[in-house]
């Protein structure tokens, strides 16, 4: 019986088990050079810009992790990091924060440029990040200097999540011996939080008098430092699955501030008076604390 | 049993076709109206968002007013008039058609005229025309969104405007400033766009600071 489906000419043939052999041994090879690892971390952020005082604007970086609770704000950390040779590593990183929500990712790549010693090398690592912070209370500024009204009329606990989100480059250093390795780096990063708007409502006590202040923040990237170290100590160092635990810490820092623009309606939307506002920049620092396990293969 | 399979099969496809005109056909034309009655109740704004109030006294920063445009015949109750149906052939429907009903007045407000017959204060005498000292707030919004609207804003969002299932325009008017006299009253004019002026006069307030 003629089957010409199965009727393959043996060069055909030749060229197919090349093809197969050669990318078998090409994986084999890539496979012993692939690295992944998945990491679970918890992170202590803490955001501080010294307290400016209210005598003219709102100065909204006030409002930073204000009357928290805590000393620092939780964040569970879940990232992925893919090394396809020892030269280049990449990372995706999902931050989730109180809200219950990924509301962060931070995206790198970094390449190992030159190695220094047996177990030490430098690289460049560049990348997109965001840090999000929580604004809150920040009615409280109306609360305490608009007396004679009811300087919110919107009775829920206010709180705005501040996105900055910036690209960063940074030159490190990697030590590397047995299971254990250390990564050290310092850059820069330029960021711009993310405009929001806001709205406050009030009304007279007792009067018929209504004012309504609406805020637009602006764009205005600035320029910060960005320091890391992180510690990888692998429990096992057998080929496959392997479990290890990380620790890591980062610190940013620069004067930053947020301009804003700001409309005041008084009785009508037809009474209004707009401003730009533009606080002054002033320190402003975000450390962070990281642990977690991390899981290789 | 053929017959009777026949009869079913009929009865099956009749209601059938009771389901493809059974949406709700609320798209029925508006009824015309006439603003031709007013009246003015007392508001309470002394708290976050007005509130109807029986009483004559008023903070002194809070003289508010309600002001109800409609027709004395009152064709608001067409809206419980029950919707018409096909006679001898009702539509199938998953639910009883809730249909808004349309109304529009032939005849839109166009000027708010208010004259206050006490003084308001060394400045304002009594006689005054203080429409421009009052603003406006539809019913709708008085649960505190934003701030007012202008009493010429108020008018021109009459125009054209389709009421559903009551013909009534209802609004609130807040004086602005603050009353210095111990009483206050005002006479209140809406003049139409076919030019019929409808006259009422609030209430006697007693001011309290």
């Amino acid at each position: 019986m003629n089957r010409p489906g199965l009727n393959i000419p043996p060069s055909l043939l030749l060229i197919l088990l090349w093809f197969t052999i050669g990318t078998s041994h090409a994986s084999a090879q890539s496979v012993r050079q692939e690295q992944m690892e998945i990491y679970l971390h918890y992170a202590c952020r803490e955001t501080y810009r010294s307290m400016q005082l209210q005598e003219g604007d709102i100065d909204f970086l006030n409002y930073l992790d204000y009357k928290a609770d805590t000393g620092c704000t939780g964040v569970v950390h879940v990232g992925f990091t893919l090394s396809p040779s020892e030269i280049w590593t990449f990372t995706a990183d999902l931050g989730m924060m109180s809200d219950m929500r990924f509301s962060q990712m931070n995206i790198s790549a970094s390449r190992i440029v030159n190695n220094t010693g047996r177990y030490t090398s430098w690289g460049v690592s560049a990348g997109i990040s965001a840090y999000p912070v929580y604004l809150n209370e920040f009615n409280e500024y109306h609360l305490l200097r608009d007396t004679g009204l009811m300087a919110d009329l919107d009775a829920n606990y206010r709180q705005e999540t501040l996105y900055d989100p910036g690209l960063d480059l940074m030159p490190f250093l990697l030590y590397t011996k047995n299971r254990l390795s250390l990564k050290a780096g310092t850059g820069l990063r330029i960021s711009s939080f993310m405009p929001f708007n806001l709205l406050i409502r009030q009304k007279k006590d007792g009067g018929n008098f209504r004012r309504e202040i609406r805020y637009e923040t602006l764009y205005k990237p600035a320029l910060t430092s960005i320091s890391t170290l992180h510690a990888t100590l692998m429990l096992s160092d057998k080929p496959g699955l392997s479990v290890g635990l990380q620790a890591g810490a980062q610190l940013l820092f620069g004067m930053r501030s947020i301009p804003y623009k700001r409309t005041i309606l008084t009785w009508t939307a037809g009474n209004r008076v707009t401003d730009k506002i533009t606080p002054g920049s002033k320190p402003f620092t975000v450390t962070e604390v990281s642990a977690g396990i991390v899981i290789r293969f | 049993m053929k017959v009777f399979r026949k009869i079913l099969i009929i009865l099956l496809i009749a209601n059938l076709v009771r389901i493809i005109p059974g949406c709700c056909d609320c798209d029925g034309p508006a009824t015309f109206f006439s603003f031709n009655k007013t009246g003015i109740t007392n508001l309470d704004n002394s708290g976050i968002f007005p509130q109807s109030s029986a009483s004559d006294t008023m903070r002194a920063a809070a003289v508010a007013f309600e002001v109800s445009l409609y027709d004395s015949t009152g064709y608001w109750y067409y809206a419980a008039l029950p919707a018409k149906s096909g006679a001898g052939f009702s539509r199938a429907t998953a639910m009883s058609c809730d249909c808004a009903y349309p109304m529009q007045a032939r005849a839109h407000l166009t000027n708010i005229s208010i004259t206050t017959l006490f003084p308001i204060s060394d400045q304002i005498a009594a006689g005054a025309e203080v429409s421009g000292l009052f603003a406006a707030s539809l019913r709708g919004n008085y649960a505190g969104d934003g701030v007012y609207i202008t009493p010429e804003m108020l008018c021109s969002q009459t125009e054209n405007k389709i009421y559903y299932d009551s013909g009534i325009e209802s609004f609130g008017l807040f004086l602005k400033p603050e009353v210095q006299s111990a009483n206050a009253r005002f006479v209140m004019r809406f003049t139409l766009s076919d030019g019929i002026t409808l006259t009422d006069t609030t209430a006697l307030i007693t001011i309290r600071p």
